[in-house]
């Protein structure tokens, strides 16, 4: 009976993946033959946003952690590469994302350790204070340090190699970040479907339950955090080199509560609510910016207001929603922004 | 249950009558908007009709041909909207007349506006757009450094197209295709400082808001003030969000210095300039921030204000009356003042056009040879040029008092002064 069920998923998930993975990998021939490359470049960068998404997800729609300031993770990253790139001139992505990836784990293990070990760890709302305060310092300290170039940040990025072959923007830059993305994907993918995966959904649902059945609240979240700096670190890294400039903002409370946004707008605890959370919200604020340039910023808060009182799941709520009815609620996972 | 019920009822009918004022609410936006856009397309000829017809007769005929885009960046949201909206203003207003006096090489000039929303990543996503998506010829636009710094590399290096950033500012900008039409700090500081040390006092106390721009500009004041034979008795900086400098307006007081030079920036400046009046500074304050705005900001606070600015309303130009006055009857909203970067922003347009007809085409290369020493004649101030191998513009710059009326009354024309900028 549950082997059926589970076939009958991933049979659905699979199909509806390959095809999700066929088209993205599509998406740059289509428009570079429509000669679109604005269009390209802001693929490329949803792409790399939806990495930083998911790699909030892994933290707050899956383990349960949730962080107010997870832009931290990825701007650690981001002047990671900025600064090997400016100030000591690397331009070789194979030399300058694995200090990113490993320097936004190392700050994530940091935080996690402070924040979950030891006997006064902390718990719910205290979390998200806790991260919100932690982006707020990472804001001040990088608009203050003259070493990170302060509130004008890292300008003048170069355009990266790998293995001295040119990563142009457009084309090239958009498979390297479809790179990213798909290591992401399987990542969490992989993880969310392994033992980790449900132990994390078991602490998120019910920790005391989960403690009493001997697992261990403290290492599967701590191992949750760095995960996700690992990840968030890898798309913080590729974002300054694809923007040409890293800010203060990229570690701030700002983009923090944006990844926030796109993870209400999408669907949280599901692997595409990520992707489809910023393509949304992102091409919905680009069309508004250019319709109603005084208003944009209501009309965009007005959809989220309607997104979370109606569709508490996200978008990606809508087909599995229905999948669901049709299986009769046998459907995987529960996941309600009402507690049961 | 109930309870849940009865909560998950509100919440709907919350939902359901905040959505009923949102979409009545976009729809009357949405009105406005188109509104709005009707009216600056309409109103710009209406407003330029007087003129229009009569400058047409003179250059010879109306421009023809596909438009020459040109791409308009600045923060029309967000905390810098009243500084964005007046760069709009001035875009449209310069565009228009640029049009009605023929065009730029017979075509006519079309604005492409995108706003930064005082977000340096926004700026990022929309400089793109303008460079990538509308391949405009060229972009102007930011109004703090930190929006400079994020857009020139997605427009000038990546995009290989012109940047010109219109506003007075720290200085050292030198990167290819990167055009620098505002006051460079030289060129306020310069004949600024000696006339403080000969007319306003010896001893200086420096203030300003912790970030590149006040520190840039304070460090060369104390270099001037002490080449000059002047003391600084005091340089104190506050972090960007505080809330209360008390503590550095009791520095002031206590220094007893006689010129507080100040770059304390908004919203503090505010409670600040108004403190040091009323704890009884009797000195003068200095600055480069000051200007027609001051007493509008500060009140009775900005009487006695000393600035140096590259225009004031009561400069004796008859170009620069002329195009306030048109501006001002187009835009009643919007302010032609200096710390707006009005002036910069109107004569970049001119000095761009200037340099594409030198060059006879839109050719990147040939218009950025070009605009190395492109000149411009109406200029508000005076005459205005670029200086050859600077990327910076010389510029008539004037010392003016902040008079109780609110205008700012003329006390030294320093006459035209060269950046010292990428020498």
């Amino acid at each position: 009976m549950v082997v059926a069920r589970v076939g009958e998923r991933v049979r659905w998930s699979t199909v509806s993946t390959i095809g999700a993975f066929v088209a993205l990998g599509a998406l740059p021939i289509g428009l570079s033959a429509m000669d679109q490359s604005y269009w390209l470049q802001f693929s490329t960068r949803l792409l790399l946003l939806a990495v930083l998404a998911m790699s909030a997800d892994l933290v707050w729609g899956y383990a349960g952690i949730f962080t107010l300031g997870h832009a931290l993770l990825f701007g650690v990253g981001a002047y990671t590469t900025g600064m090997l790139a400016s100030r000591w001139g690397w331009v070789e992505l194979q030399g300058l994302i694995p200090p990113a990836i490993l320097l936004s784990g190392l700050s994530a293990f940091a935080i996690a350790i402070f924040l979950f070990a030891g006997s006064n760890r902390v718990g719910g709302i205290y979390v998200s204070l806790a991260t919100l305060a932690l982006a707020y310092a990472a804001e001040r300290l990088a608009n203050g340090w003259p070493t990170l170039g302060a509130a004008n940040g890292i300008p003048g990025l170069p355009i990266p190699l790998l293995f001295g072959y040119q990563i142009d923007l457009g084309i090239r830059f958009y498979y390297a970040a479809f790179a990213v993305f798909t290591v992401a994907f399987a990542v969490v993918v992989s993880v969310t479907r392994s033992q980790f995966g449900l132990s994390l959904l078991a602490i998120r649902d019910d920790e005391e339950r989960a403690e009493f059945l001997g697992y261990s609240r403290q290492r599967i979240q701590i191992a949750a955090l760095v995960l996700s700096g690992l990840l968030a670190g890898m798309a913080g890294g590729m974002y300054g080199l694809h923007e040409g400039f890293v800010s203060p903002g990229f570690v701030g409370v700002g983009l923090s509560t944006q990844v926030l946004l796109w993870l209400v707008l999408g669907g949280r605890g599901r692997v595409w609510g990520a992707l489809l959370g910023v393509v949304l919200l992102e091409l919905l604020g680009r069309v508004m910016q250019d319709r109603y340039p005084r208003l944009w910023p209501v009309l965009v808060g007005a959809a989220l207001l309607a997104c979370i009182t109606f569709l508490p799941d996200g978008i990606v709520s809508l087909p599995v929603r229905r999948l669901r009815e049709r299986f009769r609620g046998r459907g995987r996972m529960q996941f309600s922004g009402e507690p049961a | 249950m109930s309870n849940d019920f009865t909560r998950r009822e509100a919440l709907k009918k919350l939902a359901m009558t905040t959505g009923v004022i949102g979409l009545g609410l976009s729809g009357v936006l949405a009105a406005c908007g188109d509104d709005e856009e009707t009216t600056s397309d309409t109103a710009a000829p209406s407003t330029d009709g007087a003129s229009a017809p009569a400058t047409d007769a003179s250059t010879g005929g109306a421009p023809s041909g596909d438009p020459i885009k040109v791409g308009v960046l600045t923060d029309i949201t967000g905390p810098f909207s009243v500084v964005g909206l007046s760069n709009q203003a001035i875009a449209q207003f310069t565009i228009d007349k640029i049009n009605a006096e023929g065009g730029v090489l017979g075509r006519p000039l079309e604005m492409v506006l995108v706003d930064s929303a005082t977000d340096p990543a926004i700026g990022a996503q929309v400089a793109r757009k303008l460079v990538e998506q509308d391949k405009v010829a060229m972009v102007i636009g930011g109004i703090a450094s930190n929006m400079r710094e994020a857009i020139k590399s997605v427009i000038a290096t990546r995009g290989n197209t012109m940047y010109i950033w219109p506003a007075s500012y720290e200085g050292n900008e030198c990167t290819e295709l990167v055009f620098n039409t505002g006051q460079a700090p030289n060129q306020q500081l310069d004949p600024f400082i000696p006339y403080l040390l000969e007319n306003a006092g010896k001893t200086f106390f420096l203030a300003g808001a912790d970030y590149i721009y006040p520190r840039n500009i304070l460090g060369k004041v104390r270099e001037l003030v002490e080449a000059g034979g002047g003391t600084v008795v005091g340089e104190e900086y506050y972090p960007l969000d505080a809330t209360d400098i008390s503590a550095l307006q009791n520095k002031v007081l206590s220094s007893e210095a006689e010129v507080l030079f100040s770059v304390v920036v908004l919203p503090l400046s505010i409670p600040f300039h108004k403190a040091i009046i009323d704890g009884g500074f009797t000195g003068k304050i200095a600055g480069t921030l000051f200007d027609e705005t001051s007493q509008i900001l500060f009140a009775d606070a900005a009487t006695g204000m000393l600035a140096s600015q590259d225009y004031f309303f009561s400069v004796d130009s008859p170009a620069g009356t002329e195009v306030r006055e048109a501006f001002a009857a187009a835009y009643p909203d919007a302010s032609f003042s200096s710390t707006f970067n009005t002036p910069a922003w109107y004569r970049s347009f001119y000095l761009w056009k200037n340099a594409v007809e030198t060059a006879g085409s839109l050719d990147t290369d040939a218009v950025a040879a070009a605009m190395d020493t492109a000149v411009f004649e109406g200029n508000p101030g005076g005459p205005a040029a670029m200086k050859a191998g600077t990327k910076h513009c010389s510029l008539p710059i004037f010392i003016g008092e902040v008079q109780a009326d609110g205008s700012v009354k003329e006390l030294l024309s320093a006459g035209t002064i060269d950046p010292t900028e990428c020498g």
